[in-house]
């Protein structure tokens, strides 16, 4: 209700603004109190945009206010189901609208097996992230020390500058050096490819998976398992947190010591079975149930590894219609 | 006002129909009932007296929801939404028509997990002239996963 009144207040300041603007044209033009110009114009264009903000905030708590949650979704999903596009209905989820979309792990078809799973990319965007807070953050220390440098050599040496690039070096040395590591991390290790014989995936039903792991290094150790995960987004204050909980690991695969040679890649093959009482993957607003394939290894003087490839499942079905048999 | 699954046990299968019916006291339909003779068997005893200050349904909105639970913000989801005026109402009450049957999808299925639980529950809002809200619901389980893997 205080919000609705807010852009109730915020709407009529709006028109008021406005109408006061325009008025003194027509009732008092001799005295050019608001002059066209470039005032007039932004008194006009601020006017404009409160009426706007207000307008649209006043109907949206109203229309709040007056429909239920239920309501106001059932609508959402109505309109979110009309083909405005014209696309057809070739990619019909209305039954399984909080199942992650499989097309987006099944374009790509695999060597071996039917299909290749893509890689999660959170490690590679939190380097692109750190690779440019690096080139910044010493950008900005390179800059600083080369004018405490000229100061120094001038003669007029600025000591606060050059004492407050003790802390900052030292913060960009540590982000360097983890930044290196990471980058090592990803790319010295060979690429891991994992496919799979059919997706999706459902319960009670055993499926082949094979690893291929390029590179040119020793393990130590090589373990692939079948996890499922449960993560809630919530608000603490004003922060948005995560949480993330395994609910479910099953080790499909395990290799001991082996070495992977340039050309003659590590091929491992394995059949899982997912668990009958398998609770399916799910994807909503805050709350998300992720199953995956997650590779871990161990490589001797290289940092240990773990890649995730996300699988989907499906709830089990009484008559399961097979969605996909390119295998 | 309440809700009742028709089947003896609250859990079913997806693809499964869900039947119910829902019911509505008199005395909140009382103002249309007096209207029709024939109808004055539902209004219970000394329920008359109430009609000093009338109110009597405006809406209802019956709605089959899955909603989660647990650390994460609430999620809803909404698979089936109906809503009836009040004339709806009548006429359903007058042809005793209060059911409704909804075939239930393949997802998602209720859950009880570490961080989330996802649940299914029929919900009946009524709004009264008084501008009231009442609001009922009556769970059920959807397949078989009741517990983290």
């Amino acid at each position: 209700m205080g919000e609705a009144i807010f852009f109730a207040s915020l709407f009529l300041l709006g028109v008021m603004a406005l109408t006061l603007v325009i008025a003194w044209q027509f009732v008092a033009p001799e005295l050019q109190v608001y002059r066209i110009g470039l005032g007039f114009w932004l008194l006009v264009i601020a006017a404009v945009s409160f009426i706007f903000i207000g307008g649209t905030g006043f109907l949206l708590r109203v229309w709040q206010l007056w429909t239920s949650d239920e309501h106001r979704l059932a609508l959402a999903r109505k309109a979110s189901s009309l083909d405005l596009a014209g696309r057809g209905k070739s990619n019909d989820r209305s039954d399984t609208p909080t199942i992650p979309d499989l097309a987006n792990i099944t374009d790509s078809p695999g060597v071996r097996l039917a299909y290749r799973l893509p890689s999660s990319q959170s490690a590679m965007a939190v380097m692109v992230i750190g690779s440019l807070f690096i080139l910044s953050w010493n950008s900005m220390v390179a800059v600083f020390a080369g004018i405490a440098f000229t100061a120094h050599a001038q003669g007029h040496p600025r000591w606060f500058l050059t004492l407050s690039l003790i802390p900052f070096g030292t913060a960009g040395y540590f982000a360097s050096r983890w930044f290196f590591r990471l980058f090592r991390q990803l790319t010295g290790v060979g690429a891991t490819t994992v496919e799979i014989n059919e997706l999706p995936l459902y319960p009670s039903r055993t499926y082949e998976v094979c690893i291929v792991q390029q590179g040119h290094l020793v393990f130590k150790q090589v373990r692939v398992l079948l996890l499922c995960e449960e993560e809630a987004t919530f608000h603490q204050g004003t922060d948005l947190r995560f949480e993330r909980k395994i609910v479910y690991s099953q080790c499909i695969l395990e290799q001991g010591r082996c070495r992977v040679e340039p050309g003659r890649p590590l091929e491992l093959r394995a059949e899982f079975k997912v668990p009958g009482y398998a609770m399916h993957s799910f994807q909503s607003a805050h709350n998300a149930i992720h199953w995956k394939i997650v590779v871990e290894g161990d490589a001797k003087r290289w940092p240990s590894f773990c890649r995730n490839f996300p699988v989907i499942v499906y709830p089990a079905v009484r008559e399961t219609p097979v969605l996909s048999n390119r295998a | 006002m309440s809700i009742r699954l028709l089947s003896l046990q609250p859990c079913f299968e997806p693809g499964d129909v869900l039947e119910g019916e829902y019911s509505i006291a008199p005395f909140l339909l009382l103002d249309r009932v007096q209207r029709s003779s024939n109808l004055l068997a539902y209004v219970p005893r000394g329920v008359a007296a109430k009609n000093n200050a009338p109110n009597s349904v405006q809406g209802l909105e019956l709605s089959l929801i899955w909603y989660t639970e647990g650390k994460g913000t609430e999620d809803i989801g909404v698979h089936y939404f109906e809503r009836f005026s009040a004339n709806d109402l009548y006429q359903n009450v007058a042809n005793r028509t209060c059911n409704f049957a909804v075939k239930l999808p393949l997802s998602p299925l209720s859950y009880e997990g570490y961080l989330m639980k996802l649940r299914w529950c029929v919900r009946a809002r009524l709004f009264t002239t008084k501008g009231n809200e009442v609001c009922t619901q009556l769970p059920f389980y959807l397949g078989q996963v009741t517990r983290e893997v």
